[in-house]
């Protein structure tokens, strides 16, 4: 009877299942993964350097961590992702919400912004180069062009979806125009950015990997890059496997810290 | 106070053409007075109703308020509207008393308060237990936030909410349409509470009969296209259990047949609502 209600409420559009449910799936999935690797590293005749067992990942993984070197690379990488990323969102906020409240921005701004969205950012890499070196410099500009103008134009598409009528309110109980950025606009937007965030923060990883390309010492890029040369394909799995463990934790804590900071928004969604 | 309505000609320009909305609206509201704008759906009472509140002032004509030009929105003349527009972030006691936070004695508070928008904290708290219970909100409703209300609970806050900057005029652009019966019922009572107790003017927006004239001391009946008032009743009814007077029966029933005449026009345009035999 359980049973059959459990199968009903998977099969239920847009249903809700149990947390215990979702975990146990979530379990069952990753380990199925796990045992399709298993058993084709253990059938296939690929040679381990070019497809490793999860054996051989795994006991590469625990000597990488054992090593200080690699924690320093994991470092390296989250603290260019940190800078870059925060640079970014503190700039795009900012002139979304400007462009959505003032048509002579949007008419200033968007054009531009259009212009180098659709410009790839691996193109611009020898430019990078050009105007900032093989340092640090060219990979926050990759890092910066990658997020920037990606975010700047959904601030500013969830700012123009501000029912209107929240600002008319507000201005027949006195509101000034700043005093409708602050108390209605941006308020009213921090749930949907703060998500905003959170998704293109995982692009940022992305485009990490192509920043640390260009010439460097430390980072995960790096890591991969020297394991390529040496056809060490072990080692690039648990990068990989590194990756997106950092990717699901951060995704994960973002979601529970979004319940806990926007409560109503939980609410709302409902 | 006084407020003088003359609204000689709004459009709208829809790509190439030119929609002229409403043609010669006219009007006063008396202190302490209630209004009713009766007309069918899409007739041009909201956009009535945006121009009186000063947030559209591309029309030819005149608001003002104590003789002063209404050229945009001010904190006499308040609002509330159909939809549910509560400013979710803030429990029930901080959408009340949203507007606090603007009062022009508030010029006198720190630097930081004005910049940040923060109100002192006892006094929100006393504004919003007077204005909840003027509404018929408890005071455990006040910690809620908008989302755990029901429809009419919601627009007991929003009425709330307008309440606070004690406005000479509130516009109510058909504020109880969505609510169930008890809850209309008794949010039209506290309007009529409010007026007698503070004072303050409304005009009211409806295309609900009973609304308008259970509430307004005169109706204005508006309709054709361009909008213009086609009709105005003074109902002079018993205030006392005045919804089952025959009077209001009646009064009903032609507010009704109006409705019914415009709604037919609306589908014939040719025919000018001038000519309805209901206005002769």
């Amino acid at each position: 009877m359980a049973s059959q209600r459990v199968r009903s409420s998977l099969l239920k559009f847009r249903g809700n299942i149990s947390r215990r449910t979702y975990f146990t799936i979530f379990i069952g999935a990753l380990t199925l993964l796990g045992g399709v690797w298993f058993l084709v590293s253990s059938v296939a005749t690929v040679p381990q350097e070019f497809f490793p067992s999860p054996e051989r990942v795994a006991s590469t993984g625990v000597k990488m961590l054992q090593s200080r070197e690699f924690l320093e690379d994991i470092l390296a990488s989250a603290a260019r992702i940190g800078f870059a990323f925060l640079i970014s969102a503190l700039l795009a906020i900012p002139i979304g919400l400007l462009m959505s409240s003032f048509k002579f921005v949007e008419a200033m701004v968007e054009p531009l912004v259009d212009f180098i969205r659709y410009v790839p950012v691996p193109a611009l890499i020898p430019i990078f180069i050009i105007w900032g070196g093989i340092g640090e410099e060219s990979k926050f500009l990759v890092l910066f062009f990658g997020t920037f103008f990606q975010l700047v134009l959904l601030i500013m598409d969830d700012a123009n979806n501000v029912p209107q009528l929240h600002f008319d309110l507000a201005r027949t109980l006195g509101a000034s125009t700043p005093q409708l950025i602050r108390d209605v606009l941006v308020p009213y937007l921090l749930p949907q950015t703060y998500d905003r965030l959170r998704v293109t923060l995982g692009w940022c990883w992305t485009y990490l990997i192509i920043a640390e390309l260009i010439a460097v010492e430390r980072g995960i890029g790096h890591t991969i890059k020297e394991a390529q040369r040496f056809s060490a394909a072990d080692q690039m799995f648990v990068c990989f496997i590194v990756l997106g463990i950092i990717g699901l934790v951060t995704d994960y804590a973002a979601k529970l810290a979004h319940s806990r900071l926007f409560p109503y928004a939980v609410k709302s969604a409902r | 106070m006084s407020l003088q309505v003359s609204v000689e000609e709004k459009s709208f320009r829809n790509k190439e053409d030119l929609s002229n909305v409403l043609s010669d609206v006219s009007f006063m509201v008396r202190p302490s007075s209630i209004i009713g704008v009766f007309g069918p759906s899409g007739c041009g009472k909201s956009t009535l109703l945006r121009i009186i509140a000063g947030l559209d002032t591309n029309y030819r004509g005149s608001v003002k308020l104590n003789g002063k030009p209404v050229t945009h929105p001010t904190r006499n003349i308040g609002l509330t509207v159909q939809a549910h527009i509560s400013y979710d972030w803030l429990t029930v006691a901080g959408n009340i008393t949203f507007g606090l936070r603007y009062a022009p004695e508030r010029n006198g508070t720190n630097w930081f308060n004005r910049v940040t928008g923060k109100v002192e904290s006892k006094n929100a708290t006393e504004e919003a237990k007077r204005l909840a219970s003027i509404v018929g909100l408890s005071t455990a409703d006040l910690k809620k936030y908008p989302e755990e209300m029901s429809g009419g609970m919601k627009q007991r806050m929003a009425f709330a909410r307008a309440l606070l900057p004690r406005p000479e005029v509130l516009l109510l652009d058909e504020p109880f349409s969505s609510l169930d019966f008890e809850s209309r019922q008794a949010l039209q009572d506290v309007v009529l509470r409010v007026r007698d107790e503070l004072g303050i003017s409304f005009i009211c927006v409806s295309h609900d009969p009973e609304e308008v004239l259970y509430l307004a001391d005169e109706v204005f009946v508006l309709g054709g296209s361009p909008a213009k008032i086609v009709n105005r009743t003074n109902p002079d009814l018993p205030v006392v259990d005045k919804r089952y007077t025959q009077e209001f029966q009646l009064a009903k029933k032609e507010l009704s047949q109006w409705l019914n005449q415009l709604k037919q026009l609306s589908t014939e345009k040719d025919r000018s609502p001038l000519d309805s035999p209901l206005a002769k």
